[in-house]
């Protein structure tokens, strides 16, 4: 920890762990982890995916484990990190990164378009429908 | 997505934010963190910060980063 003496810390999460699970999945499963603004980009057939669910099941679980040990690594480290959810990354550019810029006191520039764009939407909340069905079937 | 922000609302434009485990954990890098650092905090560098997303690992018992 002697190397993230006077850091300041971000926790970032997501509510919506199923889908987090999922977009997991999908990138672990096409190797593509990200796409970005002006880059050449070959979309993966997310309709193609078998649908697994003991694989996405251990990934929820692995999710849900990381936010726990999170919270216990902050608690013990007495750190009160800036908390940002995912949903609010999405909707929120750039404004939801102002807190951590206020905190840093560095000079932001909010006219930048965003370089980094989501993906796999409607077919992470299809497979996320049926996932969610089954584990309430469990 | 957030680091990535950060960075292009900096100024720096694109990185790589997964810096310390990509160059650490999953190259199984030999190194002391003292000889891997200049490297890596030159990455990461955002103005006068080094800007980098840290992650659990998996199978992890949590909680303390050990130093």
């Amino acid at each position: 920890m002697a190397w993230f003496a006077g850091s300041t810390w971000i926790f970032i999460d997501r509510d919506d762990v199923v889908a987090q699970a999922i977009s997991l999945y999908f990138a672990s499963t096409t190797s593509t982890w990200r796409k970005r603004l002006g880059h050449p980009f070959e979309a993966p057939d997310y309709e193609q995916i078998p649908y697994d669910f003991p694989q996405i099941k251990s990934l929820m679980d692995a999710l849900v484990a990381e936010k726990s040990h999170w919270a216990e690594f902050f608690q013990h480290y007495g750190l009160d990190p800036i908390r940002i959810t995912y949903e609010h990354a999405v909707e929120g550019f750039p404004d939801y990164l102002s807190e951590v810029f206020g905190a840093l006191r560095l000079p932001m520039q909010p006219s930048r378009p965003r370089l980094l764009q989501k993906m796999g939407g409607a077919a992470n909340q299809r497979l996320a429908e049926r996932f969610r069905e089954d584990l309430m079937r469990q | 997505m957030v680091c990535d922000d950060f960075r292009n609302l900096a100024g720096v434009g694109s990185g790589r934010s997964e810096i310390l485990y990509n160059s650490i954990v999953r190259a199984e890098a030999k190194d002391a963190w003292a000889d891997l650092w200049p490297n890596l905090e030159a990455e990461g560098r955002v103005g006068e910060f080094f800007c980098c997303k840290l992650m659990f690992p998996h199978d992890a018992e949590g909680p303390p980063l050990q130093s």
